[in-house]
């Protein structure tokens, strides 16, 4: 038999084997990364306990409650809005793992758009996970995509109009952070968002954190967006953070950009609504070669450059922007934000103990706070 | 007799900042309250002085886009400056529309001689040319002005200030505002 | 829906086979391969 007769056979036979091997990779991505809620843990729920039909859906995820002894107001915090923004997720899992409420109650969603977390974002070449070393061993988190898995939602449409009205691009129709207030039987991104809006509501929150990233050439970076509901609470965070020694810009959410979550958060429940931005190079379009090492390291010699061509919103050195600080820069933010509702709304505080001192988290490294695998 | 001069230098050096501090109130305060906040440039710093001005207890009314006709019932006009073409694009305005509103914002306030408190509480992140074309035409309306210290590392508000001989307190963190704003208002 | 994207995908890797076992040479069906891994991966729905 010649070359020519067999080569069909043998090459049909090695595409069954790189699918085998690349499809077992591709399925581990949906595969839930591990979380080890501290003692002050008091329910861990799931997404589709506060909209059932969510329940089986790669949309649903879980939702950590921490209910203190005392009385207090809500607080949601969320991570994972958008799954290639790690900064948000881990230092919601550093709360989860860690804190414990005296007054009040936290929620914590570490994985807002799960389904986002199952793939990566297409011809980026971004790693599709990046581990954090404690003391006892690597943990090992996923790196998603900015929107939700084509797989669970196909097709994107032409021109998307989210639940506000608002026309945005096809893609859009899959990004968590547009579809609020989301819709009972929208698109699986849209359901999820409406799950979040009915927790909101359920548990009376007040204030909700949602933890992002941008990329350093983007504007709105190291900022606390707010919706206006919020921003006398912004205001006294901005300026208790800035005497810290962390430099936060306050941008006001536009009452005309609708889908956000500092946005219809405000404006569908009437709460406390900000978004924190911490600056990441790992999605950055300026950015050199993806590695797990650029999103945990944070170093990259084009943004260097870049830094000294003014053309970034942020300084960026040979050191870069580890995930350490981005993350401590967030645990500032949150209990900035916690002392600042204390303040302003003194019956609805939430007390939060244990909550990691940015400080130590830069000194000691984002590991010492996080549990140790298995 | 070397320690006892010291410790009469230092005796007289307490005395005078004590005698200062007493002296303080003497001088009658620049502004009166309620006093009604608005921006020049649509920033978010609006929201920072109206904070500043809860916690200096000072009665504030926040008001992005104020009219001539909204001074009614204020004793004090606080401008914030700072712009930011995001929060112009929120507002429906344009620069050219900005300034105009403030404008005549001023000449109301000129109108019943209602004094201007000008604040530039975002530092150098909010300098830039819209901020700097507002602060060269609206500061020299100002009674007085606060500013955080990193906005004027170029020391433009110190020139025009000085050109003008209008009072300037430069504060390091938008946090230390606070004092300088409850003494302008006898606080 | 599914079952739309389903059809079409199954439709156009059952092209890329055949064309994989029609074509001589050997260049031209490495690549028809390297274009049928991505339609079985989302054939059955893992990318």
């Amino acid at each position: 038999m010649s070359i020519r007769r067999t080569s069909p056979f043998i090459l049909s036979a090695l595409t069954l084997v790189v699918c085998f091997f690349s499809g077992r990779e591709f399925l581990a991505m949906r595969a839930a990364d591990e979380i080890r809620p501290g003692p002050g843990l008091t329910a861990a729920r799931r997404l589709s306990d506060y909209f059932p039909p969510l329940k089986g859906t790669p949309g649903d995820t879980p939702v950590y409650v921490f209910q203190g002894p005392a009385a207090g107001g809500s607080v949601l915090v969320v991570g994972g809005t958008h799954p290639n923004e790690p900064a948000g997720t881990i230092a919601a899992v550093v709360l989860a793992e860690n804190i414990r409420t005296a007054k009040g109650k936290v929620l914590i969603i570490p994985w807002a758009n799960a389904s986002g977390f199952t793939h990566s974002d297409p011809q980026e070449a971004s790693p599709q996970r990046y581990e954090i070393s404690t003391p006892g061993g690597r943990r090992s988190f996923r790196l998603g995509a900015r929107v939700t898995n084509p797989v669970h939602q196909w097709p994107d449409p032409t021109i998307y109009v989210n639940p506000g009205g608002q026309k945005l691009a096809g893609i859009e129709s899959r990004n968590l952070n547009r579809a609020y207030p989301g819709k009972p039987d929208g698109s699986l991104t849209e359901r999820v968002a409406f799950a979040i809006m009915a927790l909101i509501k359920a548990e009376g929150v007040v204030l909700g954190i949602d933890l992002h990233e941008s990329a350093p050439e983007y504007p709105v970076i190291n900022a606390i967006v707010f919706h206006e509901n919020g921003a006398d609470l912004a205001a006294t965070a901005q300026m208790s953070l800035q005497a810290e020694g962390y430099d936060f810009r306050l941008e006001a959410s536009p009452p005309n950009l609708r889908g956000l979550s500092h946005r219809e958060w405000g404006d569908a429940a009437g709460i406390m609504a900000v978004l924190l931005e911490t600056a990441n190079a790992s999605h950055g379009r300026l950015k050199g070669r993806p590695s797990a090492a650029l999103v945990v390291d944070g170093q990259d010699k084009f943004y260097e450059k870049a830094a000294k061509l003014g053309r970034l919103f942020v300084p960026f050195g040979p050191a870069g922007i580890p995930l350490d600080e981005r993350v401590a820069r967030h645990l500032a933010g949150v209990s900035a934000l916690l002392e600042a509702l204390a303040e302003i709304a003194p019956a609805k505080a939430v007390s939060v103990e244990n909550i990691p001192a940015a400080p130590a988290v830069l000194t000691q490294g984002l590991g010492a706070f996080l549990r140790p695998p298995d | 007799m070397k320690k006892t001069g010291v410790l009469v230098i230092l005796a007289g050096l307490l005395a005078g900042v004590a005698a200062g501090g007493q002296a303080a109130p003497a001088v009658p305060p620049a502004f009166e309250t309620p006093l009604l906040l608005t921006s020049a440039g649509q920033s978010a710093d609006v929201s920072l002085a109206a904070t500043l001005a809860r916690r200096g207890g000072l009665p504030a009314t926040l008001a992005k886009a104020a009219e001539g006709k909204d001074l009614a019932g204020y004793k004090t006009l606080v401008l914030v400056l700072g712009a930011s073409m995001k929060g112009l694009g929120a507002a429906g305005l344009d620069t050219a529309k900005e300034k105009n509103r403030v404008r005549a914002l001023l000449a109301a306030a000129k109108s019943l001689s209602m004094p201007v408190l000008c604040l530039h509480l975002g530092g150098e992140q909010r300098r830039g040319e819209l901020t700097d074309e507002m602060i060269k035409e609206f500061l020299p309306s100002a009674r007085m002005a606060i500013v955080v210290a990193s906005g004027d590392k170029d020391g433009l508000f110190a020139r025009i200030c000085r050109e003008k001989a209008i009072p300037l307190k430069v504060v390091e963190k938008t946090l230390d505002a606070v004092e300088p704003l409850k003494a302008a208002f006898g606080k | 829906m599914r079952l739309v994207y389903h059809l079409i995908v199954l439709a156009l890797a059952a092209h890329t086979a055949w064309y994989l076992f029609r074509e001589k040479d050997f260049w031209k069906q490495a690549g028809a391969a390297l274009v049928l891994i991505l339609f079985l991966l989302r054939l059955v729905l893992v990318k």
